[in-house]
C-alpha cells in the first residue's frame, strides 16, 4: 500500500524541535513504509552527473593542486548531504562514504551552513580519521566499475568512472519516480555549487550564503509546482454579501431565506427585519469599523444580526453565549465593541450591559419594528473590516482575526461558484455561529438565494435528530468530530438511504479527515459529491478542496487543490518550494486572505509574509504536493493542536494554567489518550513541589485534591475543548541542553489523581461486558480506570459525550442503551443491562447479588421533618444540607444527593432533610413561615449530632437554603453556599414573576379561567406562602457578619455574587464561580433537574478541602 | 392520617413513604411511581397531597423512588431499566402486603412515565386490581386532528393578544451536561398499551385514566380514549377524566385537588 508517510519535514527550523528524530538516521523520502516483511530489492537508476571543476573550497586548498579530487568528492558529498537535508530538513546528516575501497562514517552539520562551511567541513570528515559507516540510510561510493551487489544503505549514490553516476536502491522503499526526481535535483544542486566555485565566478560571496538559498528544483519542476498551486484567476462579484442577498428580496421576496425549528423568514422579511436594524445601528452612528458584538443562541436572529450589521457597514463580531464569563469577558475587552446585539436573558445573564451598550432584539423588537424598513443603501469600502472571529492565541489571550467585506464576498463566492451552489440549495447551520467555518453556512445559501437552516446545539449534537434534518436538506458541511458520532448512527438506524437522496454535497474539513469517514459519507449520501475543504479563518476558510472519488479507496489524508483565485505552496523555513512529494509548511495567498489580528502586528507580520510579491498567510500545516498534483496535510509544526476538530493553542491554555492556584509552572501537551484519540494533558509543579521526580503524579490525596482544584480553574476559565483532560503533578519540567522544556521527555499521564475526587476505592470489572464498558468509559472520557460503581455523569461526562457513549455501545456490543440508564445507574448495572439486551448469560448477578453501590443511607421522621443520612453512623465531622425550597429543591436534588454519597463515602455523614411543609415534611406549605424553617435547621443539626455524635458540623446551604441556613443562628465549622439569595425580597420577587410567566406559558388552556385564589396567601410555583410568612420571607437577608467561614459557590450571576460574597466574607473566605447555567430563572427548564456534577464536584470540594 | 418513612427491596436500597389511614388495616394500598426523574413527592408535591387525600378516604398509599431516583440507590445489575422499574415495583408491591396483611386491593398509578410504568406493572401482577394513570401513552385520531386545528387558531388569536406567550426553552441552555435530550422519554407503542389494557379487562381489573391539556399533542377530547381503542370493549372498567384547562404537572394547587377528587371518586365508585 501506498502510503508515503516516510517523508517529514522540509521546515528545519520550525519543526526539529518537537521531532523525535535519530540522529544517525536520515529521513529519506520513502515511499513505501518499512515494515519487518519489507525485502530488499535493489534498483539503480544510471544518470549522467556533470561534476563542475572547483577552485578549492579554503584559500589553502586552491593551493594544492593533488587535493582537487578530494575537492571534488567534497563537492559530492556536500551537494548530496544539501539534497538530503532539503528533503528531510534534518540539521545533521550522517553519510556513509566508500572511497578507495575504505567505508566511513560523516556526519554534516547542516543547520545555518553556508556553502563554503559545508564544503570544508565535507572534505574535512573525508580526509580525517576514518570512523565507522552508520549504516544510516544513505550512502555515496567511489567504484572501479559498476557492482551488482546491493548496497549497503536504502539508497546510494554510486559514482563510476568517466562520470557516470547511478542511484542505487531498494525498490522496495522507493518508487523508481522518486529516485529520478532525486537524481535531477542533485545536478540542480551540484550546477548551482559549481556556479558558485568556478575560478571565474565573480560572485564570490555567494559561497558566503547559506545552502538554504541553493535551488534544488529543476524548472520545469518550479513550473509545474507553480501552476498546479495556482487556482484558476477569476474575476470576483462586484455585489457586496448583503447587496446580493437584497437582490434576491427584491426578485423573490417570498422565498423562504431562514429557518427554525417552526419558523421562517422569507427573504423580505428577512431584508426588512435586517433593514431595521442597519437603521437602529445608523441611528446609533455605527458603520464603518464599528465593532459590533452579535451573542445570540441559534434561532433567526443571527440572520437578522449578520445582514443588519453589514448592511449598516459595521464589523460582525459573533460572541457564543455559551463561553465561560472569562472568556466572554476577555473578548469583549479585547474588541471594546461598540454596541451589543443580544437578547434580554443573555444580557441579564452574561451581564453584557456591563462591557458595553446593548441592543435587545427581543426586548425592543417594538421599536425595531418601528424602524424604516427600506435598503439602506450604504456605499461600504470593500476593504473594510466586515467580520472579526477569534480563534485560541499563544500567549494566553485568544486573537481576533479581521476580514475585510472584500475577503468575505471571496469566501462565499469561491465556495458558491465550486459547488455549484443555487437557489435550489437548504444548507443547515451546523457549526457553532463562533467559528469561522459558519460564515459559510450563513452567508453562502442566502448569497445564492437558496434556504438556510439554523439548528439548535441539541439538535445538531443528538444524531436522530441530526439524521433526520440531513435528510431533508440538499448539502451540508460537518467537521469530522461529529461525523465520528453522526455517521455510526446513521449507518446503524437508516438501512435505506434512499431518505438521504436529496444531499447532493457533503463535505468535511477543519481537522485531518481520517479516510474511513469518508468512506462512510460516500456510503450513507450515495447521491453526494463528497469533498473535503480545507482552510483557517486567516484565509477565509477556502484553501483547497478534494473531491473524494467515488470508486477509488482513499487513504491519504488529501485536501485537494486550490479553489479559484487561491494560491498554495509547500515551503521550506527559507521559502523554498519544496520538491513534488516532500514535505514543508503550507502557505495560501489569494483574494480571502485577510486584513491580519486585531491589535497585534507582530504576529499579523509574523504570520502573513511578502513572497515573490504575494501576501501569503503560513498556516503552520505541514503538507505535500503528490504527483498527482493533491496536496496532503500531514500535521501541525508548531504547538497548535487540534482535538475534536478544535484548534488550540497550547500556550493559551499554559498560561491559563500557570495562573491555578498554587501552580508555579506548567507546560500542556498533546498526548494519546486510552483509546489511541489525542487528549490535552497538563504538567503542573506547584510553588511548594518536594515531590519524587523518579515517582510523578502518584498522587497523595492532597495531590489529588490541589489537582481538582487546578481542573475547577481550568474550566472556570477556558472553554470546554480547551481543557485539558488530565493533570499530573511533577516536581520538575523536565529540560534540555538548551534549558528549554524537553516536551517529549514528559511522562504518559496518570490518572490516578483524577480519581480521588470521585471514589476512594475502585472496583475493578470482572466480567467480559464490564471489561470492555470500562474501556468505552476510559477512551471517552481520557482516564485510566472506570470502576464498578462509578457513573458515567459522576466522572464528568456530559450529554454529548452520553451520546457517544450510546452510540459505542450500540456498535461494539450490539446494545441500544436508554439515556436514562446512562445518567442514573453505575457502569456495573449499565454492562449487566447490556448483558440481559443481547440475551447474554447473566451469571454474575447470579453469583453475587447485587452489593449496595454507596455507603448507608437512612431515611425517617425527626419532629415531623424528613430527613436522609448517608453514611456514620458516628464520626467526629458530619455535614448539614439546607436545601432550597419549592420546585428549586426538586431541581437541585440530583446534585445535592450525589454530594452527599460522595462525602459520606469519604467517611464524613451528610444529613439531608426537608423543610416544614415541604418536600417530604409534615404540613402544607402555607402553614410554614421563614421562622418555622429556621427552626428547622437547628433541628436538623441537633437531629444530625445526635445520631452521628459529630463534634463538628459544616453547613451547606443552597439558594433560599443558604439564606436560611445563614439566619438560624447555629454553630457550624464552616458554611458553604451555593448560589445562596441574598434578598428574600429579590427572590420573591422573582418566583413571582416566573410564576405569572409560567401562567402566560399556560394560556392556551387556561384561556383566563384561573382557579380563585386562596384568601390571605399567594400561591408561587408549588409553594403557598401565607401573607405573614411572605413578609418575613422578603425581610431576610444574609447578615452581613457571618457567623462561620464562609465558603461560596456562584453558578448564577457570578459578579453580582463575588460583590456580595465579599461584602459578607469577614476574614476572607473562598469564592468561586463555574460556568454552569442552572437556569434558576429559565422557565423553561423549570421542572427539569439540574444534572451538572461539575458542581457537585465543586461543592464536595468546599466542603472537604481545608 | 400518619406519614412513615420506610426501606425495602435487597439491602433496604429502596426508599419510600407510608401515608397511612387513620382507620387501622385498610384493605385498599396504592402505589406510586416517580414521573420522570421527580422523586417521590411528585411533581409540584402532587402525590404527597395525593397520598394524604386517600388516607382522608381510608386508602393506603406508598410512595417510592425507584432505584437510582430521590432517596433510593440504583441496584440490580444485569437488568435493563424496564426490568429493573418492575422489580423495583415488585419490591414496593411485597412491602406493601407484608405490612399491611389486611390491603386486599393494590391500586398502581403516576403521571407520565409513572404511569407506564404502573401500567406496565400491573400486567405482570395478579395482585393489581387498579391502575390511575394521568397523562400516560396518547394516540392521535382524526378527529383529534379537527380539534387541534381549531385549538392552533385559538392559540394565534391569544397570541395575537398578548394574553399567550409561549414558553420556548433556550436551546443552548440544554446542551451542555443537561440530559434533556439525552433523556427522551418515549411513550408506550399502541400494540403494548393494547395488549395490556385487554389483560387487565380481562381479569377483572380497573384503569382509569386522566389526561391534562398538557397532552394537547395527542389527546383533547375525553372521547378520544375509546377511539385509541376502538377494538377494546371496556366493558365498564375503563373510565376517563379530561381536564382540557390542565398543565401536565398540575402547577396549581386547585389542579392538584381537581385530580385528587377525581381519583378519590374513581376509587368510591365500586
Amino acid at each position: 500500500m501506498d502510503v508515503g508517510d516516510g517523508i517529514v519535514s522540509g521546515a528545519p527550523g520550525a519543526t526539529s524541535a518537537h521531532r523525535a528524530v535519530d540522529a544517525h538516521t536520515v529521513q529519506l523520502p520513502w515511499d513505501f513504509t518499512r515494515t519487518p516483511a519489507t525485502l530488499v530489492a535493489t534498483e539503480r537508476y544510471p544518470f549522467p552527473l556533470t561534476i563542475p571543476r572547483v577552485e578549492g573550497a579554503s584559500r589553502e586548498a586552491t593551493r594544492e593542486a593533488t587535493r582537487e579530487a578530494a575537492r571534488e568528492a567534497a563537492l559530492i558529498v556536500a551537494a548530496f548531504a544539501i539534497c538530503l537535508h532539503r528533503y528531510s530538513g534534518q540539521a545533521q546528516i550522517p553519510l556513509d562514504v566508500t572511497r578507495r575501497g575504505q567505508a566511513r562514517g560523516l556526519e554534516l552539520p547542516l543547520a545555518g551552513a553556508t556553502c563554503r562551511e559545508l564544503w570544508a567541513r565535507a572534505e574535512a570528515a573525508l580526509g580525517g580519521d576514518a570512523r565507522p559507516p552508520h549504516r544510516a540510510g544513505a550512502a555515496i561510493a567511489w567504484l572501479d566499475r559498476e557492482r551488482d551487489t546491493p548496497p549497503a544503505a536504502d539508497l546510494e549514490l554510486e559514482l563510476w568512472p568517466e562520470g557516470r553516476a547511478a542511484i542505487a536502491y531498494n525498490a522496495s522503499l522507493f518508487k523508481r519516480s522518486t529516485i529520478e526526481r532525486l537524481a535531477g535535483r542533485l545536478g540542480v544542486l551540484l550546477e548551482a555549487l559549481g556556479a558558485r566555485l568556478h575560478p571565474d565566478a565573480s560572485a564570490g560571496d555567494e559561497l558566503d550564503e547559506p545552502v538554504t538559498r541553493l535551488p534544488l528544483l529543476a524548472a520545469s519542476e518550479a513550473a509545474w509546482l507553480d501552476a498546479i498551486g495556482r487556482g484558476r484567476r477569476r474575476e470576483l462579484p462586484a455585489a457586496l454579501v448583503h447587496q446580493a442577498i437584497e437582490q434576491h428580496a427584491a426578485r423573490a421576496p417570498d422565498k423562504t431565506a431562514v429557518r427554525y425549528r417552526d419558523r421562517a423568514l422569507s427573504y423580505g422579511e428577512l431584508n426588512r427585519r435586517a433593514n431595521q436594524l442597519a437603521h437602529a445601528l445608523a441611528a446609533r452612528r455605527l458603520g464603518a469599523e464599528a465593532r459590533v458584538v452579535v451573542c445570540v443562541e441559534p434561532s433567526l436572529d443571527i440572520a437578522i444580526a449578520l445582514l443588519g450589521i453589514f448592511k449598516a457597514g459595521a464589523i460582525y463580531i459573533p460572541l457564543d453565549p455559551t463561553y465561560p464569563a472569562g472568556r466572554i469577558r476577555t473578548i469583549l475587552d479585547d474588541t471594546r465593541p461598540h454596541l451589543i446585539v443580544s437578547n434580554g436573558y443573555l444580557i441579564e445573564r452574561l451581564a453584557l450591559a456591563d462591557a458595553a451598550p446593548v441592543l435587545a432584539l427581543d426586548a425592543e423588537a417594538a421599536a425595531l419594528a418601528a424602524l424604516p424598513d427600506a435598503d439602506l443603501g450604504l456605499a461600504i469600502e470593500p476593504a473594510r473590516t466586515a467580520y472579526i472571529y477569534y480563534t485560541s492565541g499563544t500567549t494566553g489571550r485568544p486573537k481576533g482575526i479581521l476580514a475585510s467585506y472584500a475577503n468575505l464576498v471571496a469566501y462565499v463566492d469561491l465556495a458558491r461558484d465550486r459547488y455549484a451552489i443555487d437557489e435550489r440549495e437548504v444548507i443547515p447551520a451546523i457549526a457553532r455561529f463562533s467559528f469561522s467555518i459558519s460564515m459559510f453556512e450563513l452567508a453562502t445559501p442566502l448569497v445564492a438565494g437558496g434556504t438556510l437552516v439554523v439548528l439548535d446545539r441539541s439538535h445538531v449534537l443528538e444524531p436522530a435528530r441530526l439524521a433526520e434534518t440531513l435528510a431533508q436538506v440538499t448539502l451540508f458541511h460537518a467537521g469530522p468530530s461529529l461525523l465520528k458520532h453522526l455517521l455510526p448512527y446513521i449507518e446503524a438506524h437508516y438501512p435505506d438511504r434512499a431518505v438521504f437522496a436529496g444531499v447532493r454535497h457533503a463535505s468535511s474539513g477543519g481537522d485531518m479527515i481520517p479516510p474511513e469517514l469518508l468512506e462512510a459519507l460516500k456510503r450513507i449520501f450515495t447521491a453526494a459529491e463528497v469533498f473535503v475543504i480545507y482552510g483557517c479563518s486567516e484565509i477565509s476558510c477556502m484553501g483547497c478542496t478534494y473531491p473524494v472519488p467515488r470508486d477509488a479507496k482513499i487513504d491519504k489524508t488529501y485536501v485537494g487543490r486550490p479553489f479559484d483565485d487561491v494560491t498554495v505552496r509547500v515551503l521550506d523555513a527559507a521559502g523554498n518550494m519544496m520538491p513534488i512529494g516532500a514535505v514543508g509548511e503550507i502557505h495560501f495567498a489569494g483574494a480571502g486572505i485577510v486584513k491580519g489580528y486585531l491589535e497585534r502586528p507582530e504576529l499579523t507580520a509574523e504570520k502573513f509574509v511578502e513572497l515573490g510579491g504575494e501576501r501569503f498567510y503560513r498556516t503552520g500545516d505541514m503538507g505535500r504536493i503528490g504527483e498527482d498534483g493533491w496536496l496532503e496535510i500531514l500535521g501541525r509544526n508548531d504547538f497548535q493542536i487540534k482535538i475534536r476538530g478544535m484548534r488550540i493553542e497550547l500556550g493559551e491554555v499554559e498560561y491559563n494554567l500557570r495562573r491555578a492556584p498554587g501552580v508555579r509552572d506548567a507546560v500542556v501537551m498533546a498526548k494519546p489518550g486510552p483509546g489511541g484519540d489525542k487528549i490535552m494533558v497538563g504538567y503542573v509543579v506547584f510553588g511548594d513541589a518536594a515531590g519524587d521526580p523518579g515517582a510523578p503524579g502518584t498522587g497523595t490525596s492532597t495531590s489529588a485534591a490541589r489537582l481538582a482544584a487546578v481542573r475547577r480553574h481550568m474550566v472556570d476559565h477556558l472553554p470546554d475543548y480547551m481543557v485539558p483532560a488530565a493533570y499530573m503533578e511533577l516536581a520538575s519540567l523536565p529540560v534540555n541542553h538548551n534549558l528549554k522544556v524537553d516536551r517529549h521527555a514528559l511522562p504518559d499521564p496518570v490518572f490516578a489523581a483524577e480519581r480521588a475526587v470521585a471514589a476512594p476505592h475502585v472496583r475493578a470489572p470482572e466480567t467480559d461486558t464490564e471489561r470492555r464498558l470500562a474501556a468505552i468509559w476510559q477512551d471517552l472520557l481520557g482516564m485510566p480506570r472506570a470502576g464498578l460503581d462509578d457513573n458515567f455523569f459522576e466522572l464528568g461526562a456530559d450529554s454529548l459525550l452520553a451520546m457517544k457513549l450510546m452510540v459505542r455501545a450500540e456498535h461494539e456490543l450490539g446494545v441500544a442503551l436508554e439515556g436514562m440508564d446512562v445518567l442514573r445507574e453505575s457502569l456495573e448495572v449499565i454492562a449487566g443491562i447490556c448483558d440481559r439486551l443481547r440475551g447474554a448469560p447473566v451469571a454474575k448477578a447470579a453469583a453475587r447479588p447485587a452489593a449496595p453501590a454507596g455507603p448507608a443511607v437512612e431515611t425517617f421522621y425527626f419532629g415531623g421533618l424528613y430527613g436522609v443520612l448517608h453514611g456514620g453512623p458516628s464520626a467526629p465531622e458530619a455535614v448539614l444540607i439546607c436545601p432550597p425550597i419549592g420546585q428549586e429543591q426538586v431541581r437541585a436534588q440530583f446534585i445535592l444527593t450525589r454530594v452527599a454519597r460522595q462525602l459520606a463515602a469519604r467517611g464524613t455523614p451528610v444529613l439531608q432533610f426537608d423543610y416544614y411543609g415541604l418536600g417530604d415534611s409534615a404540613g402544607d406549605s402555607i402553614d410554614a413561615s421563614p421562622a418555622r424553617w429556621q427552626r428547622d435547621v437547628a433541628a436538623a443539626r441537633a437531629e444530625l449530632v445526635r445520631r452521628t455524635g459529630a463534634g463538628t458540623i459544616i453547613a451547606l446551604g443552597v439558594r433560599f437554603g443558604a439564606t436560611l441556613l445563614t439566619t438560624a443562628g447555629i454553630e457550624a465549622a464552616r458554611l458553604v453556599l451555593w448560589d445562596p439569595v441574598y434578598l428574600g425580597a429579590d427572590w420573591y420577587g422573582e418566583q413571582a414573576a416566573l410564576h405569572q410567566r409560567y401562567l402566560r406559558g399556560q394560556q392556551d388552556l387556561r384561556r383566563g379561567r384561573l382557579p380563585a385564589r386562596i384568601p390571605g396567601a399567594e400561591e408561587l410555583l408549588g409553594v403557598t406562602y401565607a401573607e405573614h410568612a411572605r413578609r418575613e420571607l422578603e425581610r431576610l437577608v444574609i447578615p452581613r457578619t457571618a457567623a462561620a467561614p464562609l465558603r461560596w459557590l456562584a453558578t448564577f450571576e457570578p459578579a453580582r455574587q463575588e460583590a456580595r460574597h465579599r461584602e459578607l466574607a469577614v476574614g476572607g473566605g473562598r469564592f468561586e464561580s463555574l460556568e454552569i447555567d442552572c437556569g434558576w430563572r429559565d422557565i423553561a427548564r423549570f421542572e427539569d433537574i439540574i444534572p451538572d456534577l461539575h458542581v457537585a464536584r465543586a461543592l464536595v470540594a468546599m466542603v472537604t478541602e481545608p | 392520617m400518619n406519614e412513615l418513612a420506610c426501606q425495602f427491596g435487597e439491602h433496604r436500597r429502596l426508599a419510600g413513604i407510608f401515608t397511612e389511614p387513620q382507620a387501622p388495616e385498610p384493605r385498599t394500598a396504592c402505589v406510586l411511581v416517580n414521573a420522570g426523574l421527580v422523586p417521590k413527592l411528585g411533581p409540584f408535591r402532587l402525590y404527597v397531597e395525593l397520598a394524604r387525600r386517600l388516607a382522608r378516604d381510608g386508602a393506603l398509599t406508598l410512595r417510592f423512588d425507584l432505584g437510582g431516583i430521590g432517596d433510593s440507590q440504583p441496584g440490580l445489575p444485569g437488568l435493563p431499566l424496564r426490568e429493573r422499574t418492575a422489580a423495583d415495583l415488585r419490591a414496593a408491591a411485597a412491602e406493601v402486603r407484608r405490612r399491611y396483611p389486611s390491603v386486599q386491593e393494590v391500586i398502581v398509578g403516576g403521571l407520565c412515565s409513572g404511569a407506564e410504568d404502573a401500567f406496565r406493572y400491573a400486567e405482570e401482577d395478579p395482585g393489581v386490581t387498579g391502575v390511575v394513570l394521568i397523562d400516560p401513552f396518547s394516540y392521535r385520531t382524526a378527529g383529534w386532528q379537527w380539534r387541534y386545528t381549531a385549538y392552533r387558531a385559538v392559540r394565534r388569536t391569544l397570541r395575537a393578544a398578548g394574553l399567550y406567550e409561549p414558553i420556548v426553552a433556550a436551546p443552548a441552555a440544554t446542551v451542555d451536561g443537561a440530559p434533556r435530550r439525552v433523556v427522551s422519554y418515549k411513550y408506550m407503542e399502541h400494540p403494548e398499551s393494547s395488549r395490556i389494557l385487554r389483560a387487565l379487562i380481562a381479569r377483572g381489573a380497573r384503569a382509569h385514566f386522566i389526561y391534562t391539556g398538557g397532552q394537547q399533542s395527542s389527546f383533547n377530547h375525553k372521547g378520544q380514549l375509546a377511539r385509541m381503542f376502538e377494538d377494546i370493549p371496556f366493558e365498564g372498567r375503563v373510565t376517563v377524566d379530561y381536564f382540557a384547562h390542565m398543565d401536565h404537572t398540575q402547577l396549581l394547587d386547585a389542579d392538584r385537588q381537581t385530580v385528587a377528587d377525581a381519583i378519590s371518586a374513581w376509587l368510591a365508585d365500586r
